[in-house]
């Protein structure tokens, strides 16, 4: 049981509707997350983050999106293949996602004890006032002051931190196995940031729960994940556990995303990637980030690169072997 | 509730009498502007000057303007608006028989626009580029744009003299028999609560599907709760608020609209009695229907405002 | 804007019917009016619509020429023909009179009371609408405290209170329907005034050399909107009137006559009632659609006018 990973997303590969046409937006992207395991997904706009996500939670937009190949496995079970009934069972039970938008995220009609005892009534059958007691209890574990009395306000009476953490509230509810958190810190203040992540931290260990993070923030990830996969442009380009890859990263857009985190102690080193990520149904023929990369060579141009196994961890590039990178260990 | 609620609500209630006030001197203004005499009229035709002369000081038709007004409202309030000029009795009286058939058919059309108009509203707003969804627009234009008067004639053909399955005309009230008193009075209710349905169901669709595009309505899905749940509890909790006001809206709409469709099925309503009294230029019946269906109307839009306020805590309607 | 979906195939070589709105995007130095027709003219139900309004204009105007028969004219010998009968493609009424005729006559009245209902209204509405929008302050609330006064009543009710006074009779009818129709025309003034006093390019654009009238118009054009909607709500109006005995009165006949007419005979020729009910909702339903259409047309701009 402890050997099959919790989550196993087998070559996954998403549609999305852009511009009149279907456009290859995720391309055959594998991610594994083991039990109580803190997973980073790293990417930016156009990597195909948030659809593996929503993938996931069986939130894709119907209408504009299509799933055309791979698997899920949750507990060996493929979500994929499950009827929209069936994912409801999973849907807030042991699955649960945070999202980007805390002050969009919560109805602003119910009261936030109402939205939490919401989830453990549907799931849990509880009563409303067992409801109740709980979704206290829940206020309280994600650091909510005098959480009886915040029960019965309104969304619109808290703060974005506030909001976010009635979030994970109602995502910790019914005790998730999985918790995916995309991007859950963006949206907010640079000193909230770090008490949502401690937060997430916390709870994680607390709840035995995996986490999978998704950011475009290396320093958020080094800040809370064991394992790390970093997407572009629909695919994975680099995965691995956090202290190997961010000791020794071997691809250049992980060594770009490196060179650009901030560090309050070392503003020696203050890099960036040229350009601008591209987006579906515009990725470059042959390997997907020769046009931003420094080390781009004439094979980058024409030859797609494969996901191989290199020092401990997966990489995709061509050239992987030839360059240094400069890591932060 | 809160105090800060009764507050709300105190005010809101306050605001509405200087309407009601208002809307009795319009009442009262526009019956006062008739051309012609009354008191000719009352007194006859071969009646002498003084007879006429008599019979105004009499009805009071001398006093000044404000003067009667205040002798009407007051009157008015506690339920008495004089003598019917055709009739001779009591307008009060008149009004009081009539009012059962009016406010069943009202009630009874307002419930058809409600429980018609907002499932399918709420069905199309959840299944957008659907057939459910391109139907419903084109039946909310038909439905908005077909006379109620016509379509009561038509149901009338249709059910009554070609298929003989529900009888013309009349009003038969509760205790004759169930049968017999919903017999009569389908026909009417479904011909006046039609296009208020039609105007819901797009009010709702409207305001539904764009609710429907809001973050709050992905974190309902993701917590797995049923489809029907998220839209009608998560999403019609915002987007009723337009839907409501629209009602009160529609209300008014059916509470006037009566008036028409009493004629079609020959119902003894408030309605009617408005209609031949303005034929024989009864004025007291006229004042006293319009202030009282004004009235009703007036206390509808409040309910609305007051249903509004607790849907949406972050207004303040004062 | 999300497209369709798709049937199953390659992926970025696959086109997928958009419909999205193709770039909508002012051309530059386009006049404003070539713009709304041209996106007028892509509205189609809109268009359809006006075609529809146009034609029922042009037969109820050419109603002396088109009508086979004087839509008077009794023929005892031949009542209640049905339709498809020789002669009367639709039949003829309880006194032998020819229905096609009275439909075409009928129209006539019911779309000219349409059109005056609203003329008065307009009358009425917007003067006092400007004055409040100008004077602001003391006038500007008792205004508005009137016009949401008389906005309370039940429309039918407020007519047949206003016919009461003055007695039935077509004109009356309309002006009753006209002073219904006031509170909207004043809203719509004042509303315009009020969005002219507040906006900031005034100055700007009076001192780029635009007239003041353009940049009252841009205010006013959205609300022609409106005015095609009372349109259909007068003809509704109308009918119910008249079809009560308040409105039109005989020998006079409107649609909305023509059908009380039918629901007299509607145990003996129940199809009478069909004819003038189509009618109207056919035109009602095209001034709702032609409605839709200019408000779908004249986009954004109006809402928030660029500078040109």
């Amino acid at each position: 049981m402890s050997d099959v990973p919790l989550l196993e997303i087998v070559d996954l590969t998403i549609d999305v509707a852009a511009e009149g046409r279907w456009r290859r937006a995720v391309d055959g992207v594998s991610v594994t997350v083991a039990r109580q395991e803190i997973r980073g997904l790293v990417g930016e706009s156009g990597s195909g983050k948030t659809l593996t996500a929503l993938a996931v939670m069986g939130l894709l937009s119907k209408t504009s999106t299509r799933v055309v190949g791979g698997q899920i496995r949750f507990n060996g079970v493929d979500l994929l293949s499950q009827s929209p009934r069936e994912l409801r069972r999973f849907q807030g039970a042991q699955l649960a996602m945070v999202f980007q938008e805390p002050m969009s995220s919560l109805n602003p009609a119910f009261t936030v004890g109402d939205q939490i005892s919401e989830v453990l009534r549907h799931h849990e059958g509880m009563s409303k006032g067992a409801a109740r007691t709980r979704a206290a209890a829940l206020l309280n574990d994600v650091g909510i002051p005098e959480p009886t009395r915040q029960l019965d306000r309104y969304p619109h009476e808290f703060s974005g931190g506030m909001r976010q953490r009635v979030m994970i509230a109602i995502a910790l509810a019914c005790k998730p196995q999985l918790l995916i958190a995309d991007e859950p810190t963006t949206a907010l203040d640079v000193t909230v940031q770090a008490q949502i992540l401690d937060l997430i931290r916390g709870l994680s260990a607390e709840y035995g729960m995996a986490v999978l993070f998704i950011s475009h923030d290396l320093g958020a990830v080094a800040e809370l994940c064991s394992e790390v996969t970093v997407l572009y442009a629909g695919e994975v380009v680099e995965s691995g556990t956090a202290p190997l890859l961010f000791s020794t990263p071997k691809h250049p857009y992980t060594g770009g995303l490196l060179a650009s985190v901030h560090s309050l102690d070392d503003t020696s080193r203050l890099g960036w990637i040229e350009g601008r990520p591209p987006q579906p149904g515009h990725f470059p023929v042959g390997c997907r980030f020769h046009p931003r990369c420094v080390f781009a060579s004439a094979k980058c141009v024409d030859s797609r690169p494969e996901l191989r196994a290199l020092d401990g961890r997966q990489v995709r590039c061509l050239r992987a072997e030839e360059i240094e990178l400069e890591g932060r260990p | 509730m809160s105090s800060h609620v009764w507050a709300m609500v105190g005010k809101r209630l306050l605001a509405t009498v200087p309407i009601l006030v208002m809307v009795s001197f319009v009442v009262f203004t526009m019956t006062y502007l008739i051309p012609g005499d009354a008191a000719a009229v009352i007194a006859g035709e071969s009646a002498t000057r003084e007879q006429v002369e008599a019979v105004r000081g009499e009805l009071g038709l001398n006093d000044p303007f404000i003067i009667r007004y205040l002798e009407w409202a007051g009157s008015a309030i506690r339920g008495d608006f004089g003598l019917s000029i055709s009739q001779g009795r009591p307008v009060g009286v008149l009004i009081a028989e009539a009012l059962p058939a009016t406010m069943q058919l009202a009630v009874g059309s307002m419930l058809i626009a409600v429980f018609l108009g907002l499932p399918l509203g709420m069905i199309a707003a959840s299944k957008p580029g659907s057939l459910w969804d391109r139907g419903s627009v084109v039946l909310a234009s038909i439905g908005l744009a077909v006379p109620s008067f016509w379509l009561g004639v038509m149901l009338v053909a249709v059910f009554s003299v070609t298929l003989g399955w529900l009888p013309t005309a009349g009003y038969v009230p509760l205790t004759e028999g169930f049968e017999e008193w919903a017999g009569h009075l389908v026909l009417p209710v479904v011909a006046l609560g039609v296009t208020g349905a039609a105007e819901l169901m797009r009010q709702t669709r409207s305001s539904l599907s764009s609710v429907l595009q809001n973050d709050y309505i992905r974190t309902a899905q993701m917590k797995g709760l049923p489809p029907r749940v998220v839209v009608a509890k998560h999403g019609m909790k915002n987007a009723s608020l337009p839907v409501v006001t629209a009602f009160g809206l529609q209300a008014a709409v059916i509470l006037g609209g009566t008036a028409v469709i009493e004629s079609v099925f020959a119902i003894s309503g408030v309605g009617r009695l408005a209609v031949a009294a303005i034929s024989t230029r009864d004025m007291p019946v006229v004042q006293g229907v319009a202030l009282l269906v004004t009235v009703m109307a007036v206390t509808v839009n409040l309910l609305m405002d007051l249903v509004t306020m607790y849907l949406n805590p972050k207004l303040d309607l004062s | 804007m999300i497209p369709e979906m798709a049937p199953e195939g390659p992926t970025t070589d696959e086109a997928v019917p958009a419909t999205a709105e193709r770039s909508d995007a002012a051309v530059v130095g386009e006049r404003p009016l070539r713009r709304f027709i041209r996106r007028f003219r892509r509205e189609r139900l809109a268009v359809v619509a006006l075609i529809v309004l146009a034609l029922f204009v042009a037969a109820s105007a050419l109603a002396p020429v088109l009508a086979p028969y004087d839509p008077n004219a009794q023929n005892l010998a031949n009542l209640l023909a049905p339709p498809g009968s020789e002669g009367h493609l639709l039949g003829t009424d309880h006194l032998g009179r020819d229905i096609v005729s009275r439909l075409l006559y009928g129209g006539q009245v019911s779309l000219l009371a349409a059109v005056q209902a609203v003329a008065v209204g307009a009358a009425l509405g917007v003067v006092p609408g400007l004055l409040a929008g100008y004077l602001g302050g003391r006038t500007d609330w008792l205004i508005m405290r009137v016009t949401d006064t008389m906005m309370s009543f039940p429309p039918l009710i407020l007519a047949m209170t206003v016919i009461a006074a003055l007695g039935p009779g077509l004109v009356n009818a309309m002006i009753a329907i006209g002073i219904l129709f006031a509170p909207r025309f004043l809203r719509m003034a004042r509303s315009a005034v009020l969005a002219v006093r507040e906006e900031v390019f005034v100055e700007a654009a009076r001192s780029m050399g635009i007239p003041r009238w353009q940049i009252m118009s841009r205010h006013i054009v959205p609300h022609t909107v409106t005015v095609s909607v009372l349109a259909s709500h007068a003809m509704l109006a109308e009918a119910a009137l008249s079809f009560l005995g308040l409105g039109v009165q005989p020998p006079d006949a409107s649609w909305g006559v023509l059908i009380a007419i039918g629901y007299q005979n509607i145990f003996t020729a129940p199809d009478m009632i069909l004819w003038p009910g189509l009618c109207i909702a056919v035109v009602v339903l095209a001034f709702n659609l032609l409605g839709d259409g200019i408000r779908d047309s004249l986009g954004r701009e109006t809402r928030h006018p660029v500078k040109e």
